[in-house]
């Protein structure tokens, strides 16, 4: 579904991804993890078009991906959950998620998509007409995964849907996330701590200074020594 | 008494005008981050607008208004096509400064041109309603009532257009969160051209309001730019309803202290009253914090 | 920041006899101990040991009553905090300090530029490179997405890694870190430790305050135990855990398991 070729990029002449290479077959639940602050943000603004890419290519359902603007690649189902959630925070809760299917042909659909959201994040819809910024930490989470379900997503890349929530809560996102890559979206996630994802993920990508230094499967990985005192040693 | 309520009255008309002007600069501010100091123009571009149709045809202001509306929202989105995007994502200037001092070009360029193409006179058109009616000890005229009603429609279908419908909620998403709103598939281009046509459109309904009251000349978007930016300094930046209530606090506080102080004390005293309000409140009485453009 | 083979080898920082006092009460009492070039070196103890005194002396924000401080040779003690951090010295506080109108991008860049000294006409522009290096650090402490944010809308957590960002910005030859994880969440608080290991592996010298043990015995190479304004024990966190007097009168009888991975926990302070 998503081919990801050699990108390099960065900020200005600060290189931060080197040839970083991907794929994400359409139904899995693909992960890239490695340390903070090496660059998986920056991967995920690139395929989202906010960012250039210096060199390397990306399809998306075989059309390419590098050079469209953000606008069309949201219409083609490749949506971002951004790190941090980003809602509109004097926006109301349904104000929001409504954004979310912005796109023309999700606008049409846009009540349907109120109710799968609701339909899976209940508490969402006892608060659909407070603004965002009164909403918990929890409850900001799953505004924006829902925010990111309004439209006919294809693709729902995941940016850190683990920081800063209490651990209770880091369980239950992870089982709604693997219920989506399931029913709804195929999953992209970037995450920090490979133990979150170990459970649900299907293929892992390690990403270090913004290269992939390694990729396998949970259990190729685990089985690796080396590579499991670097990562789950910590 | 009487005198109380007529200069309440007058404070509310003018509020209410300036209320159409300022709400533009707030929403301007928000999604493109700059202060747009063309916006005074667009009232003197509505005016001249209102009275072309009326010298050259012999219409009624009514339509010049429509008129007026129209030629202004083109004004605004020309100013963000030609003095705003340009500069938009450089990372070698100082945005916010840079586009300021670009629409204070755009305003300077509109004024010469009114004077090539109008010459400096002032003009006038007649109001849209006529006469008067005294209504307990105050004398009102129809066209205040009028301006009263206009400027509410106009404020209460801005305050639906943002909330309940697409495009409008897309104009308050950007301002709140530029990034996220990309990610959502808002075209930023297409809004920023909406709020400036929005902007524009509303103050030039401004622009044909106070065309009786104070004429049209090239210079005439001058005072109301310097009132807006008044109202918007004690509003703060971010908040719309904020600025329609700063904006009608100016509008009493002029008409009160021309009543009952003198004709001119009004300027002296509402900048004594900002400077009061922004030493206790830096950001304004109603302001919200803002994201940068970088 | 970069680190000369000399350095590690020896002391980057030597406090002798160093004593801080408030009128009667002595927060730090005759306190010696030196770090070497490169490590992390962690200060613990319990509350009013006087560790943060201790930080406001070195950093220069407050003035030692006696005693020495030798940042690479060279007296520090009686300079001013700007002219200690233009010594090398950069330190981050425990309750959010920064400049709540300046963006996320300018404060990295005031980091950058200051810290680097620049003066005359090159002190009024950010070159290209500068601009291109705050990036780099911003990408450093996941805050890319934020750059254009005022400081005061972001998170205790945002904040806390732009303050680390801004610091490790100035080039210093020390990072002070002061109670990192104060106010975190223990899963924000393990993430920002990871983002302090990123920064380790760059040479850098640590000094960190901090009185969740398992955070402080994870990360540091030494570490310096106080109590009441002195000094207890300097050594390996392997060697604190087991001596008699750490245990005595700090560890009580709460075992820290002192090695990485196995979860660590609050030590009973008295």
């Amino acid at each position: 579904m998503l081919k990801v070729s050699d990108i390099s990029a960065g900020y200005g002449k600060a290189q931060i991804l080197s040839d970083v290479s991907l794929e994400v077959p359409e139904g899995k639940l693909v992960v890239v993890t490695g340390p903070n602050g090496h660059g998986k943000t920056t991967l995920l603004r690139v395929l989202s078009g906010l960012i250039q890419a210096w060199s390397g290519t990306a399809t998306f359902m075989e059309e390419p991906l590098l050079g469209c603007s953000p606008a069309t690649i949201v219409a083609r189902g490749l949506v971002q959950i951004p790190q941090g959630d980003l809602l509109f925070q004097d926006l109301t809760v349904e104000q929001n998620l409504l954004m979310g299917a912005f796109v023309k042909a999700s606008w049409e659909k846009r009540l349907q998509g109120l109710e799968r959201v609701f339909a899976l994040f209940p508490r969402l819809e006892e608060r659909r007409g407070q603004q965002a910024r009164t909403l918990s930490g929890g409850e900001r989470r799953m505004c924006a995964i829902g925010r990111g379900l309004m439209s006919e997503t294809r693709l729902l890349m995941v940016d850190e849907p683990a920081l800063g929530l209490a651990p209770v809560l880091v369980q239950e996102l992870y089982s709604t996330l693997r219920e989506i890559s399931r029913s709804e979206a195929t999953v992209f996630l970037v995450e920090e701590s490979f133990e979150h994802v170990e459970s649900i993920a299907d293929y892992v990508y390690l990403m270090e200074n913004g290269r992939i230094v390694h990729h396998g499967t949970v259990a190729a990985i685990l089985a690796n020594e080396q590579l499991r005192s670097v990562y789950l040693g910590a | 008494m009487s005198v109380f309520l007529q200069a309440l009255v007058s404070g509310i008309v003018i509020g209410a005008i300036y209320a159409l002007m300022t709400v533009g600069l707030t929403l301007v501010y928000g999604s493109l981050l700059t202060l747009n100091m063309a916006q005074g123009s667009y009232v003197m571009i509505g005016g001249y607008a209102a009275l072309v149709l009326f010298e050259q045809f012999g219409w009624s202001p009514w339509i010049g208004l429509v008129f007026a509306v129209v030629v202004t929202m083109v004004f605004g989105v020309a100013t963000e096509v030609i003095a705003i995007r340009p500069l938009v994502g450089r990372k070698d200037i100082d945005f916010t400064m840079t586009a300021w001092i670009s629409t204070l070009a755009v305003t300077l360029i509109l004024s010469a041109l009114a004077l090539l193409v109008f010459g400096p006179e002032s003009q006038t058109i007649p109001p849209l309603v006529a006469g008067t009616i005294v209504i307990g000890g105050v004398t009102l005229t129809w066209q205040s009532i009028t301006i009263l009603i206009i400027a509410f429609v106009a404020l209460a279908g801005l305050s639906r257009f943002l909330n309940n419908t697409r495009h409008g909620l897309s104009v308050r998403a950007v301002a709140q969160n530029h990034d996220a709103a990309r990610l959502v598939g808002v075209k930023t281009k297409q809004v920023y051209m909406l709020t400036m046509a929005l902007a524009g459109g509303l103050a030039g309904i401004a622009g044909v309001l106070l065309a009786p009251l104070y004429f049209i000349n090239p210079v005439s978007g001058d005072l109301p730019m310097l009132k807006g930016l008044i109202v918007a300094v004690l509003a703060g930046m971010g908040s719309i309803r904020g600025t329609i209530y700063a904006a009608f606090m100016i509008g009493l506080i002029e008409s009160l202290s021309s009543t009952y102080v003198g004709a001119g004390s009004s300027l002296p005293i509402m900048f004594a009253i900002i400077i009061g309000v922004l030493i206790v409140r830096p950001n304004g009485l109603f302001g919200l914090q803002q994201e940068d453009r970088l | 920041m970069v680190l000369s083979v000399n350095d590690a080898a020896r002391s980057i920082l030597e406090v002798e006899h160093l004593s801080k006092h408030f009128g009667a009460l002595a927060a730090v009492n005759d306190l010696s101990f030196s770090v070497n070039g490169g490590e992390t070196f962690g200060i613990t103890g319990p509350n009013g040991a006087g560790k943060t005194a201790l930080f406001d002396v070195i950093a220069g924000q407050s003035r030692a009553t006696t005693g020495v401080v030798r940042l690479k040779g060279e007296e520090i003690q009686r300079l001013t905090s700007n002219r200690v951090c233009q010594r090398g010295i950069a330190r981050t506080f425990q309750i959010a300090a920064v400049m709540p109108s300046q963006t996320v991008l300018g404060t990295i860049l005031a980091g950058l530029h200051f810290g680097a000294g620049r003066r005359g006409l090159a002190a009024f522009r950010f070159s290209s490179q500068e601009i291109d290096r705050a990036y780099e650090l911003a990408v450093m402490m996941d805050l890319e997405s934020r750059l254009g944010v005022r400081t005061e809308l972001l998170s205790v957590f945002e904040c806390k890694r732009l303050m680390i960002a801004a610091a490790f910005a100035t080039s210093p030859s020390i990072l002070m870190l002061d109670e990192p994880v104060g106010g975190l969440t223990e899963a924000e608080g393990r993430q920002l430790m990871g983002y302090v290991e990123q920064i380790k592996t760059t040479g850098v010298t640590i000094m960190l305050v901090e009185h969740v043990m398992s955070v402080l015995m994870k990360i540091s190479d030494r570490v310096m135990i106080m109590n009441q304004g002195g000094k207890i024990f300097e050594g390996t966190p392997a060697e604190a855990i087991e001596h008699p007097d750490v245990i005595r009168l700090y560890l009580g009888s709460a075992r820290v398991a002192g090695h990485p991975g196995q979860g660590g926990d609050h030590a009973q302070g008295l």
